[in-house]
């Protein structure tokens, strides 16, 4: 050392630190350590069921936290409690201090006080616990010690519990509250293997919601989507509110999507590609088919008794028989005369079947070898996604129950028979089908869910492999029994008492996330929790509609590569995209 | 707490009404005194021979109803005052000893230096302190020994002080009093010791006084009354004193303008003649007016040696300094005030004593212990102490 | 010995609790209310720490007299440089050191013998404030202005700290106050008011 500062004088600065380096060692450049994440509070008090007690360090910023956010308490023995905020409350060691507050202009009093006198205090629900050195959160059981630290969740964290895009069947949904840039993913694979529920007011967003989850599925492929798109914004193209416009499925999935309509000239207008139109010959139409618009059309149980009777009494063509008015009925006048159908009740039945005239994809006669169901099912068997518009149809409650019920049942059917047939071999069972309806409570209250298709649909959960996805803003009207076999909700806002009560029905540990869900923003927030995620989350939904989410939906942006993957895949259709 | 204040009211009472009563009386005499003063002004080359033995004071030069203004204080000049307590020796106590503490102050008026402040105290424990011709000193026997210290310390510091305008102050006054009961030669002894101090302050040059406040005697209205008789001793015995009880001070109250002195007169108190005389340190005293003018009077017992009496300039500076020493408080010269507050021993102070002589003792493996008669005064005068939990 | 050590004159109250002494004090000297002294405690080494929460000043009515006159020079001076003033303090206990260690307990044996009261040095103070166990001794203390003397004596420990941590350290305090006295809300404000931070 001596020798080295002796020669600083003499010789040039570099020389004599190449000295000292050469006496000393070579630098080693530090490491820049981590910044620890800084504590939030210390758990004081609380229970499993009720959520535990949080009293926050007075450096923590109590604005800065929101409900719904992730935390992670470090337990005693090292393992980690992962749990979602759900109250923030102030509290005050005295509670003559509200009534007595100190003097507002004095920054020391105020700096004093903070974290002592007067603290902030968060109720988080535990919900998964990680063991030490483990690397699968499982749900959790007990609760963390007295005093044990509670810190906002990292990344590594979340990833650990949401599991990583591209890992298997998980898809990238939205990131958590407060954390940009992490990706929240639903495990596909368990989306499907219940029914699942997109629910929110009106104009929170649902339908965006869905076409995300739609393409996800799509791009997936582990399940096959048959859509009934009452407002036409699934198929082709949709607009949104600052009337952009939004790709549909089949933009973005062209040729693993067929889109069917039951209103040809509003697709046209609307410019959506149409690979069929639907037409339902008035002799398909089963007494069961209209079983499920008793209520709508107002049928009473006797006259819905009567359509049973008509069936058998008139055959395959009752339904143009009534409909037609030159045609006696004659093989009624037996029943009638007899008192075993009323006059009253044909005549009331005649006239709120006459509705149907109105629907001309409703065909006197269709020709056979047009059967829209056998068409339908085709695609969905070849694991083509359908789409059904029903054009200016959508505004009719009547058309969009009839028609969902009438294909539904058929295929259901289907998927029954394909699914008993493979329980011998498995090489043959159908690819899960999800059926996505909308207006949900129109088909699943409690008055009518015991019949219609779809509430066995959910009760059956996924015997044949079908699956419902349903779109609701009242899930209130939902039957509770169906509603409790939805596995899957996705909720946006909501504010109807009854409504807020209904999406948590069969849900433990509900209550610490009423708060939650009441304080979604009215847009692009989501409440995610059931089956497909491994605990509720509140996120940020990913946007639908960027070019990034095109491209990552494999929607190539290069024209001309698309146009010739188009073309060879069409046989050489020219399509316009 | 024994004193039945309930008992006394009615007495304490009827002292308010005699008082009252004397006070009334006491008007009539002095305005007698003051007609007596003037008619006999001049009489007192006669009645110089008679006066000390009717204990009356001794006429000097002066006139008896003579008053002198007050003159006016050098800028600088010098008051040494000293002062002396004591603490008895107590039989009673854990040991016996007793102690003398003295006071003094150097006031160097002019200077614009704060006065010296200083004690000294003296703790006489060992035998030879303690007992005097195998009598324990205490009482009056204590008292001369202060007494002799205080007038030793004035003398020391005299010396010490370079020459100029300088006052020497004591208490009270010059004359050394012993109890007659003493030993005439072991008297003369002492008041020798106390005349060889005055011998060192008359050396160095300062002045010396003694100084009372309120001073009860009556020796001026004795020489009055035996003026009346006409210088008759035995007449002047048999006959009653209508000034009676009469102090001097009152006499002169209304006699003196603010700021003056009375004439002199020589003590006739005999230890004044047995030894002071004959040492040339004869006392004098007069009367002074302390008030400022405006003021009512306050008037003080003065003493001085002849050797300051014969000097005007010297009276004179002596009553220039007194009076204005004792205007800065009110009616007691600062310094000698001062000096007193120095000698003084409070209370805890004496326990504080006490308790480092026990503790001492302990150390040396000595057990003191309170007589029982002590004890049980310790116990019964201490007043009550309210216990604190 | 500095300056403002003390002289014990007389003893009037001693226990674990405290003392009371008689002494006498030049006057510019004497000891401040709410500043940090100690005094041998029984055991060798060992000291007693104490605040001094009262000090009382006799009646002079000597030096009364010259309010309203006018002395002379000489005696202003005497006033001033030569008499003592009689005063009586009183110390709260807070603390002791046994061992080499600070504690913030009670001594477990009043003081035998209480010749000095010395004061703290600065040193002596910020190792006591370190720790603010003895917060509890002062507010608890009976007889005693509580408040006023925990601030002052908080107001003492900043002073001996870089101006840098002096609002940190009075922060820390003033969250330990809100500890211990939660209870009493208005009590607490009107401590932290007296700190001397606000303005």
């Amino acid at each position: 050392m001596k020798q080295a500062m002796e020669t600083h004088t003499s010789t040039s600065p570099s020389a004599a630190e190449q000295e000292l380096d050469a006496f000393l060692g070579p630098r080693t450049v530090a490491q820049p350590t981590p910044l620890p994440q800084q504590r939030l509070g210390i758990v004081v008090g609380g229970s499993l069921s009720k959520g535990l007690d949080v009293k926050l360090d007075p450096a923590t910023v109590i604005e800065g936290l929101a409900v719904g956010r992730y935390v992670v308490v470090h337990g005693q023995t090292g393992r980690r409690f992962f749990s979602l905020v759900t109250d923030v409350r102030l509290d005050a060691l005295n509670p003559l201090i509200e009534k007595v507050p100190p003097d507002t202009h004095d920054a020391f009093l105020e700096e004093v006080y903070r974290g002592t006198a007067v603290f902030g205090c968060i109720q988080i629900s535990p919900m998964l616990v990680l063991e030490s050195g483990g690397d699968e959160p499982k749900p959790v059981k007990t609760v963390p010690a007295h005093f044990t630290a509670v810190y906002p969740a990292s990344a590594e964290e979340v990833a650990l519990v949401f599991g990583q895009e591209g890992e298997g069947d998980n898809f990238y949904i939205g990131d958590p509250l407060e954390m940009e840039g992490i990706h929240v993913t639903l495990d596909l694979r368990r989306f499907i293997e219940r029914s699942a529920g997109v629910f929110g007011k009106t104009g929170t967003g649902k339908s965006f919601l869905t076409r995300t989850l739609l393409a996800g599925l799509a791009r997936w492929g582990g399940a096959v989507n048959l859509v009934f798109d009452m407002h036409n914004e699934y198929g082709w193209m949709s607009r949104d509110e600052a009337h952009q416009e939004v790709k549909g499925l089949k933009q973005l999935f062209y040729n693993r999507v067929s889109v069917f309509t039951l209103d040809p000239v509003s697709s046209q207008r609307r410019g959506s590609k149409t690979d069929g139109v639907v037409q339902i010959g008035y002799g398909q139409i089963e007494p069961e088919d209209v079983d499920g618009l008793a209520s709508l059309l107002a049928l009473s149980d006797v006259q819905v008794g009567a359509l049973y009777f008509l069936r058998r009494k008139l055959g395959a063509d009752w339904l143009a028989r009534l409909l037609d008015e030159d045609d006696p009925l004659s093989e009624l006048e037996g029943a009638l005369a007899r008192g075993v159908l009323h006059g009253g009740t044909l005549g009331a039945i005649q006239r709120k079947l006459g509705l149907f005239r109105r629907f001309e994809f409703l065909q006197a006669r269709t020709k056979t070898g047009d059967d829209a169901v056998s068409e339908i099912l085709n695609s969905l068997d070849r694991g083509v996604h359908v789409v059904l518009e029903f054009g200016r149809y959508g505004d009719s409650l009547e058309a969009y129950i009839l028609v969902a019920n009438y294909i539904t049942r058929r295929i259901h059917e289907h998927y029954k028979r394909r699914k008993e047939d493979a329980l011998g071999s498995r090489a043959d069972e159908p690819m899960p089908l999800v059926i996505t309806i909308e207006e949900a409570h129109k088909f699943l209250d409690p008055s009518v869910s015991r019949y219609t298709i779809f509430g066995t649909i959910a009760r059956e959960l996924r015997k044949y492999n079908v699956t419902l996805l349903i779109v609701d803003q009242r899930p209130s009207g939902i039957d509770p029994e169906v509603m409790s076999q939805i596995g899957t909700r996705i909720t946006c806002l909501l504010d109807d008492e009854a409504d807020i009560r209904a999406v948590f029905a069969g849900i433990s540990g509900a209550g610490a996330l009423r708060e939650v869900l009441a304080r979604l923003d009215t847009r692009q927030q989501a409440l995610i929790m059931g089956h497909a995620v491994p605990m509720p989350v509140v996120i940020r939904t990913r946007t639908y509609g960027t070019p990034e989410f095109y491209a990552e939906m494999g929607l190539s942006a290069d024209k001309k590569m698309m146009l010739a993957e188009r073309r060879r895949l069409l046989r050489g259709e020219e399509v316009e995209i | 707490m024994s004193l039945e204040l309930t008992q006394l009211t009615e007495q304490i009472q009827a002292m308010g009404t005699t008082v009252a009563g004397h006070c009334r009386q006491l008007a009539d005499q002095v305005a007698l005194a003051h007609s007596w003063l003037r008619q006999y002004a001049h009489e007192g080359a006669s009645l110089r021979p008679v006066a000390a033995g009717f204990h009356a004071a001794i006429p000097t030069d002066e006139p008896l109803d003579a008053t002198y203004p007050l003159p006016s204080p050098p800028a600088h000049y010098t008051v040494i005052a000293a002062d002396g307590s004591q603490i008895q020796p107590d039989r009673h106590g854990a040991a016996l000893y007793y102690l003398i503490n003295i006071g003094s102050v150097v006031y160097r008026h002019g200077s614009g230096q704060a006065p010296q402040v200083a004690s000294q105290p003296t703790l006489g424990y060992v035998n030879t302190d303690l007992y005097e011709d195998g009598l324990l000193v205490s009482g009056n026997l204590l008292d001369v020994r202060r007494d002799l210290a205080e007038v030793t310390r004035l003398a020391d510091l005299c010396a010490d002080e370079p020459p100029g305008m300088t006052v020497a102050l004591v208490d009270g006054t010059l004359l050394l009093w012993v109890l007659e009961e003493r030993p005439p030669d072991w008297r003369a002894a002492k008041i020798q010791m106390y005349l060889a101090q005055m011998e060192r302050i008359r050396a160095s040059g300062a002045a010396l006084a003694a100084f009372a406040s309120r001073p009860r005697r009556a020796e001026v209205t004795r020489l009055l009354h035996l003026a009346n008789m006409g210088g008759e001793l035995d007449q002047a015995r048999r006959t009653p004193n209508p000034l009676e009880h009469l102090p001097d001070r009152m006499v002169f109250e209304a006699l003196l303008p603010p700021g003056s002195r009375s004439a002199l007169f020589v003590s006739p108190a005999r230890s004044n003649r047995e030894g002071y005389e004959e040492a040339g340190h004869s006392v004098h005293f007069c009367y002074l007016n302390l008030a400022p003018a405006g003021r009512p009077p306050v008037v003080a017992r003065i003493e001085v040696p002849a050797w300051v009496a014969d000097d005007p300039a010297t009276l004179a500076l002596v009553h220039a300094v007194v009076v204005e020493q004792a205007r800065v408080v009110g009616d007691y010269p600062y310094a000698l005030a001062r000096a007193d507050e120095m000698a003084f021993v409070s209370t805890s102070e004496r326990n504080a004593l006490e308790e480092m002589i026990i503790a001492s003792l302990w150390r040396a493996g000595v057990r003191p212990a309170y007589s029982p008669k002590k004890y049980y005064k310790t116990l019964t005068r201490q007043g009550k102490r309210r216990y604190r939990g | 010995m500095s300056n403002g050590d003390l002289r014990v004159g007389r003893v009037l109250r001693v226990s674990t609790r405290g003392f009371v002494i008689g002494c006498e004090v030049m006057r510019p000297e004497i000891p401040a209310f709410g500043s940090f002294v100690q005094a041998e405690g029984v055991a060798p080494g060992s000291l007693i720490y104490g605040l001094i929460y009262d000090v009382s000043i006799d009646d002079d009515l000597f030096a009364r007299q010259f309010v309203v006159a006018n002395p002379p020079e000489e005696v202003v001076l005497d006033q001033r440089e030569n008499r003592q003033v009689p005063i009586e303090v009183s110390v709260l206990a807070i603390g002791c050191r046994e061992g080499g260690h600070i504690r913030h307990n009670l001594p477990l044996q009043p003081p035998v013998t209480l010749d000095w009261l010395y004061q703290c040095d600065p040193q002596e103070v910020y190792a006591f404030t370190s720790h603010f166990g003895y917060f509890r001794l002062i507010l608890e203390a009976r007889e005693v202005p509580a408040d006023e003397l925990l601030a002052a004596s908080l107001r003492a420990a900043a002073a001996v700290r870089p101006p840098s941590e002096r609002r940190p350290f009075l922060v820390a305090a003033g969250r330990e106050l809100a500890r211990l006295l939660s209870g009493d809300p208005v009590r607490l404000e009107g401590v932290l008011s007296r700190l001397g931070v606000s303005d």
